[in-house]
């Protein structure tokens, strides 16, 4: 049996979806070297993958860089590989990355699986942040290890964040933005200086993000280790 | 009255090597004063027997964390495998809503840290009683999910397969999922156990993919499926057109939580979990 497989290329155009139909999920991609992303589609019982499901790939200050439709031949679940529509993506944080927006049909789930040098995480939505929502995320400071949060703009204005690290005694914070659906990846050992750079011992903290301003933003946290200087392994997205 | 406990279902791994930690955020939408919270953390499964221990201090929008092992002592001694851990939120103040709360577990082994959200019980809509899922292997990582059951009685966990992955011999006719064929598979959870259900990965040489076979762990009573799949890669920019694997569906109940556990295919080392 041949499967039929759909990709229509389209140029980057005017953003005129509508994101409130269908089955939309809105998820935070990146591509090498940091990691490798692809989307999983799947179908709830009785659901079908033939009908075509639209990817939109903005990069990290909210430009659509590409925009496919995919279909897949069958009921069973289908990997789409993102690598090859990312090229036009921008670096951003030291890291090529964006905000990917999947529609589909009802009923259509979606799921990115990122993998990098040595591990592999699936996620079916990042963790919100919005007015009504905060986000609390404990973390390491320490010699051998940097941590980074990525937040995805999922509306069409810009977003502002409030990040605040509770550690100790002090709690300082930082303002930071998010353009209309882009991205950005913060360090913050470079946020929060005075717990990344001074510690010669592993520090525990937690960092709490709340949004006053603007619609929902994904938020996603992740470590490098800093084995070597020619192999930084990523790991730990939560 | 006394005022509404909200729980979360978890579970985590300790032995010599791996120490777990739970971190929990008490919050409440709208409130910004920092009302004492009291937080009980229940262990339950494996080798130990089911033991809470309620903590005093927490405060309402302020995190904190402590070690699992400093509170059960017992971890230390036995307990190898999968640990069910509830952990409850309960406010000193009537009709405060803490469902906006969080709870993240963390695995620290070695300079290896794993970290996830738990899952809230009662979270369940009625649009969400059946969650879809699919098991997908790849070459550096398989996929399993991890049932489990905080609740004293026993609990039916459905297990459905729904697809196979796409092989090329197949005829349009068997490609095409039969759901009488493909029914409904279970088993009876204990009350207060955990199960790992997933694929058995074989590697795959020829495509440098990893093909699967359905079943669980031994410990469980699914039957086993011992298909063996090579997939043809039939990649063009980029699309693949199916995944190898399992494909599954759980039907949930309050009781049970679900969490898919992502681990390395050659050391089997737990590297990614995510709340189902």
């Amino acid at each position: 049996m041949q499967t039929e497989s759909v990709i229509e290329d389209t140029a980057p155009q005017e953003l005129t979806k509508d994101f409130g139909h269908a089955s939309t999920s809105h998820l935070w991609f990146c591509g090498y070297p940091g990691f490798n992303t692809q989307v999983i589609f799947y179908a709830a019982t009785g659901q079908s993958l033939n009908a075509p499901s639209t990817v939109s790939i903005y990069d990290a200050d909210g430009f659509l860089v590409n925009e496919v439709r995919v279909a897949f031949g069958n009921d069973n679940p289908g990997v789409f590989d993102l690598e090859p529509l990312t090229s036009g993506c921008k670096l951003e944080g030291g890291l090529k990355h964006g905000h990917l927006v999947v529609t589909s049909p009802a009923g259509v789930f979606h799921q990115s699986r990122l993998t990098s040098m040595r591990d592999a995480w699936i996620n079916n939505s990042s963790k919100l942040i919005n007015k009504r929502s905060e986000l609390f995320y404990p973390l390491r400071f320490a010699p051998d290890r940097s941590s980074f949060v990525a937040l995805v703009n999922h509306t069409a204005e810009v977003a502002e964040v409030r990040i605040r690290t509770f550690c100790g005694s002090r709690s300082p914070r930082a303002d930071l933005k998010i353009p209309a659906l882009g991205a950005r990846i913060f360090n913050l050992d470079t946020l929060f200086p005075e717990y990344g750079y001074v510690q010669d011992q592993a520090l525990n903290a937690y960092v709490r993000l709340t949004s006053r301003v603007g619609g929902s933003v994904g938020c996603l946290f992740m470590d490098r280790l800093l084995e070597k200087a020619d192999s930084d392994v990523f790991q730990t997205i939560c | 009255m006394t005022a509404e406990t909200y729980t979360w279902r978890a579970f985590f791994i300790c032995n010599d090597l791996t120490k777990p930690v739970v971190h929990f955020f008490p919050h409440s939408a709208g409130s910004a004063a920092p009302y004492a919270v009291n937080c009980t953390l229940a262990i339950f499964g494996g080798d130990l027997n089911a033991r809470s221990v309620t903590l005093e201090g927490a405060r309402l929008n302020q995190p904190d964390g402590i070690r699992l092992d400093a509170v059960f002592p017992e971890l230390l001694q036995s307990s190898q495998g999968f640990i069910g851990l509830d952990v409850c939120l309960q406010s000193v103040q009537r009709r405060m809503d803490l469902t906006s709360s969080q709870i993240v577990i963390e695995l620290v082994k070695g300079k290896q840290v794993l970290r996830y959200f738990a899952a809230r019980v009662g979270s369940l809509t009625e649009s969400k009683a059946e969650q879809f899922f699919p098991i997908v292997d790849c070459a550096d990582a398989g996929t399993t999910i991890v049932a489990v059951n905080g609740a004293a009685a026993h609990s039916r966990v459905g297990y459905k397969k729904l697809g196979l992955p796409y092989n090329p011999t197949q005829s349009a006719a068997t490609d095409t999922v039969d759901q009488s064929t493909h029914g409904l598979e279970g088993i009876d959870l204990a009350g207060l156990s955990i199960v790992e259900l997933g694929a058995n990965v074989v590697r795959s040489d020829a495509h440098n993919l990893i093909s699967a076979s359905g079943g669980v762990p031994s410990s469980t009573s699914i039957a086993h499926t011992p298909e063996t799949f090579v997939n043809s890669q039939r990649e063009h920019f980029g699309l693949q057109p199916l995944a190898p694997g399992v494909y599954s569906s759980i039907q949930e109940s309050d009781a049970v939580t679900y969490y898919a556990l992502v681990r390395d295919i050659n050391t089997r080392t737990p590297i990614s979990v995510h709340a189902l």
